[in-house]
């Protein structure tokens, strides 16, 4: 079936709804990273276009796998040397490795650029159990949640577990604290046109910012 | 409009424009940023309050406790939660805001801030989302108070930006207003130098302005230069520079028959044997003794005052002194001193002989010449050195200066003082304006005075300035009278300047009058006005200021110094009679007043003609360009 979207794919147009702007997007990546990335940006646009095709529990899927095959989880400090960055997709495609924030960030860009409805979409403070080479742990960890109805079990995408599972089923986290990144972004939006350079930006608006002038929006 | 004014309007609106500019500004910049505070404020209480909630399996009881917890404590206008289907679960809004701000300003100013949004979360359900809404009076009431503070600031700033610039207004407008009054000054014929602004562009104006009336100044100085030696020429005798014999009859002529004269004495000096000295000596010799003469005729006038000293003809002088003389001390005097200078060119006999006499005014010139001249015969029958004395007309009783003091007084105050009135007559014969001097009877049963019987007298007492105000009160009134007549002349004694309350109640009386002021000539004698030139000076500004004009009458005999008049603005020279007897034979003094006339009429003064005798003198002045004349051939 997938076979089949992918031909799909490749005879018909791009569909209008992609609103990113791809030119842009390899000027921004090719003015901070070397032209290797250029190839992970393409199949980034080409799993964009083809999950714009698939039904919603199947854009999950292809979003999902898309990031969890292609880049490298790591800890924050050793990818920015500087803790706990937020970076955005185009960053994140750059360096081609990221850690869970940055991991359930560009899953969400791209479930919204789909055509995902962002009020389905919750980024989630979890405490994780993993077991380490030195035995079991608890990790501070970011998932990406999805809630097909708004009363109803998320289902969680994560990079620890790189299967789509319902919260139920992912009992090694334990959620903390989530956010609805809507009321965020009418926040920035708000804040671009008439709170200009006040230099008061939450964590996610800055992100949001900086996206934007890579041509993500 | 003024440009002082423009100036401050300027300064005004600028100010107002910066002052409420700057006012805007500031409040809407303090206004966005109580909003953004407020937003952060919102944004960071809900997710505290969120956080909270979800660390807790919520239910709807904690829910309400921690929000009814947070909103009593704080400053909120409402905390909701709303559920995940959209409904309110919990609600807290505040009923009413007390503030202090005023409505109107809340209303143009309106604090909007965004609701700050979170997730409460149970586990993995999601429990709702927290809406939090701080209460805006706080920052109403801090955006309130800092406007005040900045109109307070504003008008303080404002003020202090008005007293500067009212002093910088001020000190621009000090040099302007030099500059203006010499600019009007220079319309009025007053050429005066001002001092260079220290503004630059007001500094080329009055430069400019300064070496314009300097031009002036020395072009005017250059023609009076060539006048003068006209009228040396045409008046003086070439060998002792002493006057020649027209000049001195023409003012022997006024001191008889002018209305101010008070008489004089006349001393004739006749050098015997001329023509002998000539064979003897030679011509040259007899050229230094004529001169030797002249120096002593010339000294004795010099120590004697006012007056006139000429050669006749070849062996005759004459002095003539105005005013009351001892003139038989005067003569002694002289007779010694000419004695005693001749004798090295005389051999034996008499070597001077003089005529002398002293005459009130009012007589006739040739019975004066007449009888003097019969006295100086009546020395030379002598065949001495010697003096006859002629005596002509009466004298008055001699009175005391208490008397005379007493008499003028009671004169003025009992009114027994009146104008009596010559016309002045214009180039064509019209009439330009009447000349009326004062006068004045001492006593009830008394002759009306002319001015020559009181007026020396008054000026020794210091009267003058109480005759000179009646006269210009009495000239008011006839002009008030007689709307048709031109105009009208009061001559002034100058002394009267020196009385310090003269000057105020003149100006006082054109005031009163200044519908007819306008038509009020006043004028003062040369002699006086060159020796009180300050208070003469004061004097015509005054009386230009009150409307009415001012002249210079017996004009001519000091010309030298007309550079000292040229400046002051004067509206009318009038011309001793001196130089217009006989013009129309006297090609000299013809050139002099035509040059006189041109010069006048470039400052715009006009030229008139005292004593004019016949109708010969009145062509001639006409031809010559005088404006107008007096006399007793103008009718």
């Amino acid at each position: 079936m997938l076979f089949v979207a992918c031909l799909f794919a490749l005879w018909s147009p791009l569909p209008e709804a992609l609103g990113f702007d791809f030119d842009r997007l390899r000027a921004a990546l090719l003015e901070r990273f070397d032209t290797t990335r250029l190839p992970l940006l393409d199949r980034w646009q080409q799993t964009l276009t083809i999950a714009s095709t698939l039904p919603e529990a199947e854009k999950l899927i292809y979003i999902n796998d898309f990031f969890n095959n292609n880049f490298y989880f790591y800890d924050d400090v050793k990818v920015w040397q500087q803790n706990d960055y937020w970076a955005t997709p185009m960053e994140l495609i750059g360096r081609g490795e990221g850690d869970c924030e940055d991991m359930a960030i560009a899953k969400y860009y791209s479930l919204k650029e789909v055509g995902v409805a962002t009020e389905k979409l919750r980024m989630v403070y979890v405490k994780a159990a993993v077991h380490a080479d030195a035995g079991p742990t608890t990790l501070a960890h970011m998932v990406l949640a999805y809630y097909p109805t708004p009363n109803a079990e998320p289902l969680v995408l994560d990079n620890l577990d790189v299967q789509i599972k319902s919260a139920s089923q992912r009992g090694d986290l334990q959620p903390i604290f989530s956010f609805n990144s809507d009321a965020v972004w009418s926040g920035v939006a708000a804040n671009s046109t008439r709170k200009e350079g006040t230099g008061q930006l939450t964590r996610w608006q800055d992100l949001v910012q900086r996206a934007r002038t890579e041509g993500l929006e | 409009m003024s440009m002082y004014r423009q100036l401050w309007l300027a300064i005004i609106i600028s100010m107002l424009l910066a002052l409420v500019g700057s006012l805007l500004a500031s409040t809407l910049s303090a206004r966005s940023y109580l909003e953004e505070q407020l937003t952060t404020k919102n944004v960071d209480n809900a997710a505290a309050l969120a956080l909270s909630l979800s660390q807790q399996q919520p239910d709807l009881v904690i829910v309400e406790l921690a929000v009814s917890a947070l909103f009593d404590s704080g400053h909120y206008e409402s905390i909701e939660v709303v559920g995940p289907q959209g409904e309110v679960l919990v609600s807290r809004k505040a009923e009413v805001v007390v503030s202090t701000v005023p409505q109107w300003f809340m209303q143009m100013l309106p604090l909007d801030s965004l609701p700050g949004e979170a997730q409460i979360t149970g586990g993995w359900t999601q429990f709702g989302t927290v809406v939090l809404k701080s209460n805006s009076s706080f920052a109403y009431a801090s955006l309130w108070k800092s406007v005040i503070e900045l109109v307070l600031a504003a008008v303080v700033a404002g003020l202090v930006a008005g007293y500067l610039g009212s002093r910088i207004l001020r000190r621009l407008r000090q040099p302007l207003d030099t500059v203006i009054e010499q600019a009007q000054a220079i319309t009025d014929r007053r050429f005066v130098t001002i001092k260079e602004p220290a503004v630059p562009e007001l500094r080329k104006l009055g430069k400019a302005m300064n070496a314009m009336v300097e031009r002036i100044k020395l072009m005017f100085e250059e023609q009076a230069r060539q006048l003068e030696a006209v009228r040396r020429e045409a008046n003086s005798d070439p060998l002792t520079g002493l006057a020649n014999r027209s000049y001195f009859m023409g003012r022997l002529q006024s001191a008889l028959a002018r209305e101010d004269s008070s008489g004089g004495a006349l001393l004739i000096i006749r050098v015997a044997d001329l023509v002998g000295i000539n064979q003897r000596l030679g011509r040259e010799a007899t050229d230094d003794l004529l001169r030797r003469v002249g120096a002593v005729v010339s000294n004795c006038l010099d120590t004697h005052g006012d007056g006139t000293a000429a050669r006749l003809n070849g062996a005759d002088f004459a002095i003539m002194l105005a005013g009351k003389v001892m003139v038989g001390n005067v003569a002694e005097l002289l007779l010694a001193r000419l004695v005693k200078e001749t004798a090295p060119f005389v051999e034996q006999g008499p070597a001077v002989c003089l005529g002398i006499g002293a005459f009130p005014p009012g007589l006739e010139l040739g019975a004066v010449l007449s009888q003097v001249d019969a006295a100086l015969a009546a020395a030379e029958a002598d065949g001495i050195n010697g003096i006859r004395e002629a005596t002509l007309g009466a004298n008055d009783a001699p009175k005391s200066a208490d008397e005379w003091s007493r008499l003028i007084k009671s004169a003025i105050e009992q009114h027994r003082v009146r104008l009596i009135s010559f016309p002045v007559a214009d180039a064509t014969g019209g009439l330009l304006h009447r000349e009326c001097p004062l006068r004045l009877k001492l006593t009830e049963q008394g002759e009306w005075l002319p001015a020559g019987h009181f007026l020396p007298m008054a000026e020794r007492l210091k009267l003058t300035a109480q005759l000179d105000l009646a006269a210009i009160e009495l000239g008011l009134t006839q002009l008030a009278n007689d709307p048709a007549l031109p105009g009208l002349a009061i001559n002034l004694s100058a002394s009267s300047l020196e009385n310090a309350s003269f000057l105020p109640r003149l100006v006082e009386l054109l005031k009163q009058r200044s519908a007819v002021s306008r038509r009020l000539w006043i004028e003062v004698a040369e002699a006086g006005a060159l020796r009180y030139f300050d208070g003469f000076k004061t004097l015509v500004l005054a009386v230009k200021a009150g409307g009415s004009r001012i002249g210079i009458e017996h004009f001519g005999r000091q010309f030298s110094q007309i550079g000292r008049f040229h400046a002051l603005g004067l509206d009318y020279l009038k011309v001793d009679v001196s130089f217009v007897r006989d013009l129309h034979n006297n090609p000299g003094n013809q050139t002099f007043l035509k040059g006189l006339t041109h010069i006048a009429h470039s400052i715009s003064m006009l030229v008139i003609a005292e004593g004019v005798a016949s109708d010969e003198e009145f062509q001639a002045l006409k031809v010559v360009g005088f404006d107008g004349a007096t006399g007793p051939a103008i009718r």
